[in-house]
């Protein structure tokens, strides 16, 4: 036992407020406000863990999201989330509640009596990249599963559904200031004293950073009143403050992500767009290196500085502290106040003087003494008895939201430190994330940055340069340099001659740096090892690439919330009501909810009446998810022939064309009809869809290709309500219904008017009968439905829905593009070939037709395919194969349907070379099984089209 | 995910649905509107000389016809009366489109309003922009205010950057 719990002292506990936990099974005690890492300090508790590779026992080393070591399965029970299981939890940034049971990773049973610790004596067999080398000779599967079982670190329990529910809010701010410690507040305050609305955000509870554990007098005051200051103007300028709110990533365009903790409710995540950012994240403190520098014991002298004033915790009774530093002193001199007994060991001969305090100088610890943890510290060949060693090697500035934005480092010789290079990066860091070391530093440069009037006073002196501490290979014994994936100094040499001198080499071939601490103790040590062991300089080595997240954020946070139907919602059509009204069920087509069939009964049967009847009487449908983009200008009938395969500029006014856009690759895209209102005014009627591609793709045209004087698009496609109105009765059913449109021919278009409404009239067929498409305003359509049911009524027909449809067009051999057409498919495949053959001028896809691949003789080609008369349908998707010889796919079944009106089944096809291989037997195989089919033409019904106008 | 599970019926006119402290309701679409691309300008003189023009969240309170700029070269003109305006080309150098019934138009109202906008995708209701076309929930909407109910137009036309 080592850790405990001072009397007095903890700003941020709560003594009045006991909570109870449970640690590998032993219960303990913590306060309200107490982070987990802090409680279990308390009890003394050492061994937190087991490394990943060799199973050694592991302490808390950190404060923050630097912890390489405590990490916990976290279980409790909530009233609003109800039982909870967190993997992985960080222990210093996990705050403690009642009745948490938390347990250790990677060791089994408990991190202090793991089973699998003998796994420490073969450290010899195990060096850095063993696995690339030792599990060759059978597959990776083989090894895979005990590998598996021996590392990694948290289980996951599959019972446990997290809930869903974080927020995901969008914000912009004037000013962005990250990280509310000294040089941040500065910064955030004179920005808003400037009138600047500025953001404040910072992972901690409070603002301060820093000064919760260094403590400080500014401007006369203690710090917490400055604190308070800066937060009163902020909000007082149009500012606010985030607190508990870690920014986790910079992405492009200054995109900034945030998560914000939450106990109570959900957690919340920001996306924040910024005019200008300041980043004040602070530095980190390095390790030292000296063997079994990774014992239960060996800590970072901030963090014992932090557990000491934030939450009274004492890291231990007898402790030395390694040090190059000035900042160590403050350290020494709280533990020595709160009751410890303290030795520093001091690499420099000018070391200050401290009271109270046996000191070294000019000495080094040069091993960590202990079993299961530290008792007692190597120092130049002298044992110095003690359960705690604080190391302090330096600090490295905390650049990662700066590298992420791109900004590059420099090598600082005086501060032994990677500092920003000034305009590398529009972001504005300050204070220690800089290399502007010390309160008075901090403060002044945060306030310089918007005010040139007298920085915040302090009485605190800025430290000295720190000495440069680096791994000394000369020391016997395994020295830590990534605690996390278990990276010793030696395994750096071995990459190093292994070739592996790269920073980013190194760090795969060892995994340094790639655990879940992103590198934060370890990154720097790898650095100068390899740069030690390659004769070169810290800048020369170079540095790994940083990348978001800056620290592990819940998959569920980033997810935001469960959306269910609302996750992608379709559109709806404006008659949906008078649809159900008619016994309609509904499902989604391509975006939109529409009628699949109409009546009780099974669908099947339901779409096969539906269908006879359209053949036999007259059928209606609503049609309004049909595109209705707008192509309006003298130069519209231009952009059309660009973006169409058939022509357009030689259609008259008051017809219509069927056409295809391709993609540059000559792949179709969508297939549509066009309509010729008047000389300038075109009507593209897209598939349902893919209104918004063919929008997209005939505006990038028109903005690369026409002035705004020349052409412009309108998707007016919700604006109306399209009824189609089909079969051999179909006129009588306008007729009877008042409107007049006897003398329309097949594939004619007219704008006329009823009951004093526009009404848009085109004759265009997706069944193969004569058909009317009626367009009218939306809010008209009722009107018009209920006109034309009441004259269906008398005629005779039905209401059909889509399951009918699909099967009425593919008796006629039209093709559903995507379904019916894959992503080769070219026009010429359907049988299209004419504008490939005669267009001279230019359109989107027309070099692909004619490449080798284009023109090949084995493309596939849309086909029908027969079956005997009593046979159930083909299965779509089914693959055509030879009927001898060796079994290949030759294309596939597209679509599938028995045919009411022929009474047998139908299908369509992609075919390989199909056109030549009419009335040809064809294998369709599926589920193991192969059916013989007879190649046939695509249309099966009517080929003639005489019933368009009968 | 069962396709044929959804909600039962889209929002209609007179059932808003409310979440906490906020409503959102649609509201009665206009007499006219009109989509006009091209020269502005020229549509401004010839069809609307006196009609405000508004961009992301300015205010439309009490107005009887205003314009809502979408983009550079787009607007949608919006008139409580009846107007007739021809659709096509207009010699002048614009488009004219029938948009009466084009846009489903939403009040989104209440304390919590700006909250709705920010997870929506707005993420600052006092940014300006002249053009009050933003991504709302994924779909291209125009946002405008009425003092201080929030309205939006909602549209689905993928806007090109311009």
């Amino acid at each position: 036992m080592s850790g405990w719990r001072h009397p007095t002292l903890g700003a941020s506990i709560d003594r009045e407020t006991t909570l109870t936990f449970t640690f590998d099974g032993q219960s303990m005690h913590g306060f309200a406000g107490d982070t987990l890492a802090s409680a279990v300090l308390a009890t003394g508790t050492r061994v937190l863990g087991r490394s990943i590779k060799y199973h050694r026992p592991r302490g808390l080393w950190g404060m923050g999201a630097d912890e390489p070591n405590a990490i916990f399965d976290v279980r409790y029970s909530d009233v609003r989330l109800g039982d909870v299981h967190l993997p992985n939890q960080r222990a210093t940034t996990t705050w403690l509640q009642e009745g948490m049971d938390v347990s250790s990773v990677n060791a089994n049973p408990t991190a202090r009596r793991d089973r699998l610790g003998w796994m420490d004596k073969l450290h010899q067999l195990l060096p850095a990249g063993f696995y690339y080398k030792t599990f060759m000779a059978l597959n990776w599967s083989r090894y895979e599963p005990f590998i598996r079982r021996m590392a990694g670190l948290g289980k996951v329990d599959q019972s446990y559904l997290p809930p869903a529910d974080a927020p995901q809010i969008n914000a912009s701010c004037d000013l962005l200031v990250i990280g509310a410690g000294p040089a941040g507040l500065a910064a955030a305050k004179a920005a808003a004293e400037v009138g600047r609305s500025v953001w404040l955000v910072d992972s901690g509870t409070e603002p301060g950073g820093s000064l919760h554990r260094r403590g400080g007098v500014i401007n006369g005051a203690s710090w917490q009143v400055y604190a308070n200051q800066c937060i009163k103007t902020i909000q007082q300028s149009g500012g606010r403050f985030l607190s508990n709110t870690t920014v986790w990533g910079v992405f492009d365009h200054k995109l900034f992500a945030a998560w914000t903790r939450n106990v109570q409710g959900p957690d919340r995540h920001l996306r924040i767009r910024a005019q200008e950012t300041v980043i004040a994240t602070g530095a980190i403190e390095r390790p030292m290196w000296f063997a079994n520098n990774d014992l239960p014991g060996v800590m970072s002298s901030e963090a014992a500085l932090h557990f000491l004033n934030c939450y009274g915790v004492v890291a231990g009774q007898r402790i030395v502290i390694a040090t190059a530093n000035d900042a160590s002193y403050a350290v020494a001199d709280a533990l020595v106040k709160a009751g410890s007994q303290v030795t520093v060991v001091d690499q420099r001969a000018d070391a200050p003087a401290i009271d109270g305090v046996t000191q070294y100088k000019d000495n080094l610890v040069t091993a960590a003494i202990g079993k299961n943890a530290v008792t007692a510290a190597a120092v130049n060949g002298r044992e110095i008895a003690c359960d705690t060693i604080l190391c302090s090697g330096g600090y490295t500035p905390t650049v990662h939201l700066w590298c992420q934005d791109g900004g590059k480092l420099d090598w600082n010789a005086s501060l032994d430190a990677l500092v920003p290079r000034a305009s590398t990066s529009e972001l504005k860091p300050v204070g220690a994330t800089a290399g502007q070391f010390g309160l008075a530093a901090a403060l002044s440069a945060g306030h310089d940055l918007f005010l040139h009037t007298a920085a915040p006073a302090t009485s605190v002196q800025n430290p000295r340069a720190q000495a440069p501490v680096r791994p000394n290979p000369e020391l016997p014994g395994r020295q830590w340099i990534d605690l996390q994936n278990d990276v010793t100094l030696k395994d750096v040499g071995l990459a190093a001659r292994e070739g592996y001198t790269s920073v980013e080499h190194l760090k795969r071939y060892t995994t340094l740096s790639m655990a879940t601490d992103q590198g934060r103790t370890s990154n720097f040590a790898g650095l100068a090892a390899m740069a030690a062991v390659t004769a070169r300089t810290i800048p020369k080595t170079g540095t790994t690439t940083y990348r978001p997240p800056f620290e592990p954020v819940p998959f569920s946070v980033i997810a935001g919330r469960r959306r269910g139907e609302l996750f992608n919602p379709p559109k709806r059509l404006q008659l949906e009501a008078v649809h159900k009204s008619m016994g309609a069920r509904f499902r989604e087509y391509g975006g939109w909810l529409r009628p699949a069939v109409y009546g009780t009964g099974p669908e099947h049967d339901l779409a096969q009446q539906q269908a006879l009847a359209a053949r036999t009487t007259a059928a209606i449908f609503d049609a309004s998810p049909l595109g209705k983009l707008e192509v309006i200008g003298p130069a519209a009938a231009q952009l059309l022939d660009f973006t169409g395969y058939m022509r357009m500029s030689t259609l008259a006014p008051g017809r219509a064309r069927y056409g295809f856009m391709l993609a540059e690759s000559g792949i179709l895209y969508d297939d549509g009809v066009v309509f010729r209102i008047s000389e300038n005014r075109f009507i593209v009627s897209a598939s349902s869809s893919h209104v918004d591609g063919v929008r997209f793709r005939l505006e990038d045209a028109r903005q690369d290709r026409f002035g705004r004087r020349q052409v412009v698009i309108h998707d007016v496609t919700q604006a109306l309500v399209t009824l189609t109105v089909t079969g051999p009765k179909a006129l009588e059913v306008m007729e009877h219904a008042g409107i007049d449109c006897l003398d329309l021919p097949h594939m004619g278009v007219v704008e006329t008017h009823l009951d004093n409404q526009l009404l848009r009239i085109a004759r265009i067929s997706f069944t193969g009968d004569r058909s009317y498409e009626l367009s009218v305003s939306a809010r008209h359509a009722e009107a018009l439905c209920t006109r034309l049911d009441q004259s269906l009524e008398t005629i005779g027909g039905q209401w059909i829905g889509l399951e009918s449809l699909m099967i009425l067009r593919a008796e006629q051999g039209y093709v559903l593009v995507g379904k019916d057409t894959d992503g080769n498919t070219m026009p010429h495949d359907l049988g299209w070939d004419g504008p490939m053959k005669k267009r001279e001028d230019e359109f989107l896809g027309k070099r692909a037709l004619f490449t080798p691949a284009g023109r090949s003789l084995t493309r596939r080609q849309l086909v029908g395919l027969k079956v005997p008369t009593d046979s159930p349908p083909l299965e779509t998707g089914s693959h055509l194969v030879p009927i001898t010889g060796a079994r290949r796919s030759l294309g596939f079944v597209t679509s599938s349907y028995h045919s009411p009106n022929l009474n047998r089944p139908i299908a369509l096809a992609m075919l390989e070379s199909g056109f030549t291989l009419m009335d040809q037997q064809i294998g369709c195989f599926n589920d193991g099984r192969i059916r013989k089919a007879t190649v046939t033409p695509a249309c099966a019904f009517d080929p003639s089209g005489s019933r368009l106008d009968g | 995910m069962d396709e044929r599970i959804w909600t039962d019926a889209p929002l209609t006119m007179g059932n808003p649905l409310t979440l906490g402290a906020t409503s959102i309701s649609m509201v009665q679409p206009p007499e006219t509107a009109y989509l006009i691309s091209g020269d502005l300008q020229a549509a401004q003189q010839l069809l609307h000389a006196n009609a405000p023009m508004l961009g992301l969240l300015n205010d439309c309170l009490g107005m009887k016809s205003y314009v809502i700029r979408i983009n550079r070269d787009s607007e949608l003109l919006v008139s409580h009366n009846l107007l007739d305006l021809q659709s096509g080309w207009h010699t002048e150098g614009f488009g004219l489109s029938d948009a009466t019934d084009l846009y489903a138009i939403f009040k989104i109202s209440g304390r919590e309003a700006e909250l709705v906008l920010a997870q929506g995708g707005i993420g600052d209701v006092s940014s300006r922009s002249a053009s009050a076309a933003v991504m709302f929930a994924n779909v291209t909407t125009l946002l405008v205010r009425n003092k201080t109910r929030a309205m939006r137009y909602g549209c689905r036309e993928p806007t090109l950057p311009i």
